[in-house]
């Protein structure tokens, strides 16, 4: 069949999204590294040569590539047999558990790095279930006699939270694979003597088919726990990640004639981190090729009625799984009502509306909290107005040009638009202070700053999710229409637009919920100027001394608002989603 | 009224077939019989448009068109049925409608024309639950909204049971004929084209193609 | 063909900003004589006041309204994390200013900022200032608006003489006792861990060991095991065990001493209910006294509102409540600690502060912090 014409050109509109987008992912950090490089007299491969000689620069290099991989694999332990058993059976209410299960990935990372704090105080439930941070008893005690390391606490409370938030990439990429594995396979298998012990089962046979997917969720999991930074500054402040570094260090890098040593530092530190991430960007790359190799699709509702309900013990693992998911979340809330209070010499907790009182009023000190929180909705929702046509006209410029076989080109410009993965959020933050900001002074009266961070980031999702939509339409609706008297507009509608209401809910689900609990950037950037969100108010009310007990307890009444407004927003795309999805729009 | 001179089509690197002509009076039913897969669906789309000529004129009503023009005129029912799923029966049938009609005449139209196909009351049904033939009546109700001089039809009963589909042949010729609209309609039952078709003509005689040798 | 043309036209469109860029943009200083030039206003003027300042807490809601009302200008606020961050707000947006009058800036940024042109002439009456507080600089760029000196606290209850004997010098704290239990916050993020470095700069060039100097100090210290942390917060409230960081999350309480305020004790017992078990370190010259300044900043476009604002703050009614509402003291004359819930009592106070200039700290603060940066590896 030759291409529908009315589809075959990619119009220029879409050329012009595709140079905006790759200018809006390289533009910024170009011009930061630029500077840098003026700044210190040094080039980027100069730096970063020199960052062997910077201890500093190694440690947070040990440090995050330690815990980044101590994460990944414990998340991949509790994550295969997760994802399995919630793929593989019948359970009530799918749906609801579904969504509960991502439901860390779309938590504020700082609402989930004080909720973490809350868990883990003295009267916090993870506490008693053996980790004490000071070592002194628990589990945590038990390891630091064992191996000698004194203090683990602080490392095992990061790796424990980045297991959580990365859970629901194990049930992202792996759960589809089980539930709608072709029952044929197993029971072929069964019948073989490979298929007698359950060892070789796993060998031959559940391995080979969850692989690729596993390889999947682990390099995210790897890149997401290497980046991550509010948790890092919550959970493990003695300790430094790269990114936690270049965050501390990046408001002061770019300033000619001061601090050099640091833009030094900047310039040395952000070249590696592009280099690493770039390579497990491409790592990643390939084994989702690898993983969207179609094994076999069988209906997924007819697969759990075969294997029936759950066994009691999977239902115990899989329902408790739920349920410690929804323990930092549950103590944000909780720790809103609690202040500890010091007299004489001992501490008594008591319940309290106090912080919610200050949470509401504030004080000149920091934002007022609809302030913030009208901004942060604010940037959410140009964010999505701006990421998702972009990434639309991204995605069917793509699409066409591998219809039209042009697959190199496409593949080309794909590898460009997602270069801004490779960029970790304090990165895009440098790109806007020591870059955007620097060169075009004028941007510090513009109030929707933060937008432009938060599109770079997103746009590479809402491609991805966008490209397959795109490509999995069936062209004989544009060849039907093209044959019908439809405008231009209505041609568009009924040929690609409905079908793609779904995934642009999706997109904007994410665009929205990223946004809104977006950290890294906006903390560099709110640095130089006034652009609070909810996000930085809750760190800002959070790092405050604590003489005043109330303190805490105002911090979590903002992170419950940030997360309950969150949450409020995405449960509104979820149920426009689910709306269409069952109207079939 | 509409002509076929000499046309040949090729797909990638596949002579599908050349040196065909086919001539269709106005109002006339031809049907082309021939197996699966020899390139009858291809000649349909060149038909109207969907495939440009490598070689050959398309002319309708002795003015030439232009390779690939799509012309209202011109319309095709799919094999399997396209209908838009977002959009209820009467909405996939208003699709068709002119652009010159206003809302209340299309309205009037559709009514009209679900009764003619015998589908009265499903204005407001959804796409999903609609059988084969239903659906394939749907849009051939769209098709008649359309006013084209003529349609081509491709295997358009061929995810009907056998009983229903010689009653829509039937039923489908008295439509074309009541309204006066040419037809070219290509089948690989005989019995099916018989009840259609004023004229019936072999794919074998109309196509001489080398497609076998290109293919391999 | 013509998507490539397009595409290599947009690429020179996108580097062409970035031709000559190569060369810094020179950042505006002070001339031989110290003088600058006055920038042009950053911003338009829309009647409404910024003030650039971190997260100080005396800027109630109240205090600033009442400002409002007197004066009829609006207040905003531009938040950066610390002292440092001022200095860094400024230097960063030097050719286009939002902000208008620089809260926080302290002793130890001044120097650096006046060099670097950030401030303009005030017009602030100084009459009622204290002598202490003008000592670091009186000059006409910058204003006093609080004080504090910065010292070491330590846990009572385990320096207790039995396990912690209390120093007599800083090179007690190299000794095995002390290993891992002293934390400081690091001189190159944090204000305090800056000005407590300044102060060992001189403590040491007035000990009598004259063969080391406040460096080989600081590798002794790194060597026993010393925490260093990004900021203040970090090494009080999570490592220091005789403050309020017992009842915070995360808490570790591994180091018997931490810098902090020489008053801090005081703050603690205000909130503890006249009750604390830290107090300070008051060796001579191992304090620093700091001194928080305000100014107009050059390329400010509400000036006169500005000013406006550093007599306002200068006023009794504002500047006599920094020890409840910003922790600090006030710069004004007869200005005392409060007597509330034992304040006042456990506010200790230094014996000798390190006697450090303003200039000097410009000159050679960098060549310190990367010599302390190396000192602790």
């Amino acid at each position: 069949m030759n291409l529908n014409p009315r589809l075959a050109k990619v119009p220029l509109s879409h050329w012009l999204a595709v140079a905006v987008v790759i200018a809006l992912g390289l533009l910024p950090i170009s011009l930061a590294l630029v500077r840098l490089w003026a700044v210190t007299g040094i080039s980027p491969v100069s730096a970063l040569a020199m960052v062997r000689d910077q201890p500093v620069a190694m440690e947070a290099l040990r440090f995050s590539l330690l815990e980044a991989l101590a994460s990944t694999l414990l998340t991949v332990a509790l994550g295969i047999p997760l994802a399995w058993a919630f793929g593989r059976y019948r359970w009530k209410r799918l749906q609801l558990k579904r969504a509960l299960l991502f439901l860390p990935f779309v938590t504020p990372p700082i609402v989930a790095a004080v909720g973490f704090l809350a868990l883990f105080s003295p009267d916090g439930l993870i506490h008693r279930l053996g980790f004490d941070l000071h070592a002194e008893s628990g589990f945590i005690h038990v390891l630091s006699e064992r191996t000698g390391w004194e203090e683990p606490g602080h490392f095992v409370a990061l790796v424990v939270a980045h297991v959580w938030f990365n859970l629901s990439l194990m049930i992202r990429f792996v759960e589809p694979v089980v539930a709608q594995l072709d029952p044929a396979w197993e029971e072929q298998l069964a019948l073989l003597p490979a298929g007698h012990a359950l060892r070789n089962r796993l060998r031959h046979f559940w391995m080979p088919v969850l692989g690729p997917a596993t390889l999947v969720a682990a390099t995210y999991t790897f890149f997401f726990s290497f980046t991550s930074f509010a948790l890092v500054k919550w959970l493990a402040p003695s300790a430094n990640t790269m990114e936690s570094l270049l965050g501390e260090m990046g408001g002061t890098a770019g300033i000619a004639g001061y601090r050099v040593e640091t833009s030094l530092a900047v310039l040395g530190i952000a070249t590696l981190q592009m280099l690493l991430m770039l390579v497990m960007l491409v790592l990643a790359g390939r084994f989702e090729r690898q993983h969207s190799q179609v094994l076999s699709m069988h209906h997924e509702r007819a697969n759990r009625s075969r294997h029936g309900p759950p066994s009691r013990r999977w239902a115990l693992f899989v329902n408790g799984t739920i349920v410690l998911l929804l323990a930092p979340l549950v103590s944000v809330v909780i720790a809103s009502f609690r202040v500890t209070t010091r007299s004489g010499s001992g501490f008594t907790s008591s319940w309290t509306l106090e912080g919610w009182k200050r949470a509401w009023s504030g004080d000149l000190s920091t934002v007022p909290v609809m302030e913030a929180l009208t901004n942060s909705l604010t940037y959410a929702g140009l964010a999505v107005l701006v990421a998702l046509p972009l990434g639309y006209a991204v995605a069917s410029c793509l699409a066409t040009l591998r219809l039209q076989g042009r697959k190199r080109l496409a593949g080309f410009l794909d590898s460009l638009c997602m270069l801004p993965l490779s960029m970790s959020a304090v990165m895009v933050g440098l790109g806007m202070v020591a870059g955007i900001l620097r060169w075009f002074p004028g941007m510090f009266t513009f109030p929707y700053l933060p937008v432009l961070p938060h599109v770079m980031l997103v746009l590479p999702f809402v491609i991805r999710l966008m490209v397959p939509a795109i490509e999995r339409i069936d062209p004989m609706f544009a060849e039907q229409a093209s044959l019908l008297p439809l405008s231009s507009v209505a041609f568009w509608w009924h040929a690609r637009g409905s079908f793609l209401l779904v995934p642009a809910t999706m997109a904007a689900s994410l665009c929205l919920a990223f946004s809104m609990g977006e950290f890294g950037a906006t903390f560099l950037v709110v640095r130089v100027g006034s652009w609070d969100s909810l996000s930085i108010l809750v760190d800002q009310v959070a790092s405050r001394p604590k003489f005043d007990p109330y303190v805490f307890p105002t911090a979590m009444a903002l992170a419950t608002i940030l997360m309950a407004s969150t949450l409020l927003v995405l449960s509104i795309n979820e149920r426009a989603r689910a709306w269409r999805k069952r109207h079939d729009v | 009224m509409f002509e076929l001179e000499n046309a040949s089509v090729r797909l990638g690197e596949w002579l599908v077939f050349s040196g065909v002509s086919l001539s269709v009076e106005s109002g006339e039913i031809v049907s082309i019989l021939g197996p699966s897969g020899c390139g009858k669906t291809t000649l349909l789309r060149a038909m109207c448009g969907l495939e440009p000529l490598e070689e050959g004129v398309r002319q309708l009503d002795h003015a030439p068109l232009e390779n690939r023009t799509i012309r209202p005129d011109i319309t095709m029912l799919f094999q399997q049925p396209v209908l838009y799923p977002h959009l209820n029966v009467a909405q996939n049938i208003a699709l068709g409608a002119p652009t010159t009609m206003n809302k209340a005449e299309i309205n009037q139209r559709i009514i009209k024309v679900l009764a003619s196909i015998g589908l009265e009351g499903f204005e407001r049904r959804g796409t999903a639950g609609l059988s084969g033939g239903e659906a394939q009546r749907v849009a051939f109700g769209r098709a008649l909204m359309q006013e084209p001089k003529i349609v081509l039809l491709d295997e358009p009963f061929a995810s009907v049971d056998v009983q229903r589909r010689l009653e829509l042949a039937a039923m489908t010729r008295a439509h074309l004929k009541e309204h006066g609209i040419s037809a070219v309609h290509v089948t690989h039952d005989r019995q099916e084209a018989e009840v259609m078709a004023d004229r019936i003509v072999n794919w074998a005689t109309l196509a001489q193609s080398e497609r076998s040798e290109e293919r391999r | 063909m013509i998507v490539m043309r397009t595409l290599v036209m947009l690429l020179i469109l996108l580097v062409t900003p970035l031709s000559g860029c190569l060369e810094p943009l020179e950042p505006i200083t002070a001339d031989a004589d110290g003088d600058c030039e006055l920038l042009k206003p950053g911003r338009d003027s829309d009647g409404v006041l910024r003030l650039l300042t971190y997260d100080i807490a005396a800027f109630s809601e109240n205090m600033l309204g009442e400002f409002t009302k007197q004066t009829g200008y609006e207040i905003e606020l531009i938040r950066t994390n610390d002292a440092g961050g001022i200095l860094e707000q400024l230097l960063q947006t030097q050719q286009a200013q939002q902000a208008d009058l620089a809260i926080g800036l302290d002793n130890t940024y001044l120097q650096t900022a006046l060099n670097f042109c950030l401030l303009q002439p005030h017009n602030a009456n100084l009459s009622g200032i204290a002598v202490e507080a003008l000592l670091p600089y009186d000059g006409p760029l910058a204003v006093p608006f609080d004080q504090g000196d910065v010292c070491l606290n330590y846990d009572e209850t385990r320096v207790d003489g039995t396990n912690l004997t209390v120093p007599t010098s800083l090179w007690n704290l190299t000794e095995p006792a002390w290993a891992g239990q002293v934390a400081f916050p690091s001189p190159v993020t944090s204000s305090p861990g800056r000005a407590f470095m300044s102060a060992t700069v001189d403590y040491f060039e007035h000990d009598e060991d004259e063969a080391t100097d406040t460096f080989d100090w600081w590798q002794a210290m790194a060597d026993n095991d010393a925490i260093f942390t990004s900021g203040w917060t970090e090494a009080y409230e999570i490592h220091y065990s005789g403050g309020y960081g017992e009842w915070v999350e995360g808490h570790l309480g591994d180091a018997a001493m931490t810098v902090s305020y020489c008053h801090s004790p005081g703050v603690e017992a205000f909130y503890g209910g006249n009750w604390t078990k830290s107090t300070s370190l008051t060796l001579p010259r191992a304090s620093f006294h700091q001194v928080e300044y305000a100014g107009v900043i050059n390329g400010a476009a509400e000036v006169t509102a500005a000013n406006a604002f550093l007599e306002y703050l200068l006023s009794d009614s504002v500047n006599r409540n920094m020890p409840e509402n910003n922790l600090m003291k006030s710069v004004l004359i007869g200005a005392t600690w409060p007597e509330t819930d034992g304040y006042a009592h456990h506010a200790d106070v230094p014996s000798l502060n390190a006697d450090i200039s303003n200039e000097r700290m410009a000159d050679e603060m960098e060549a310190w912090i990367v010599n302390w940066s190396e000192a602790i590896q």
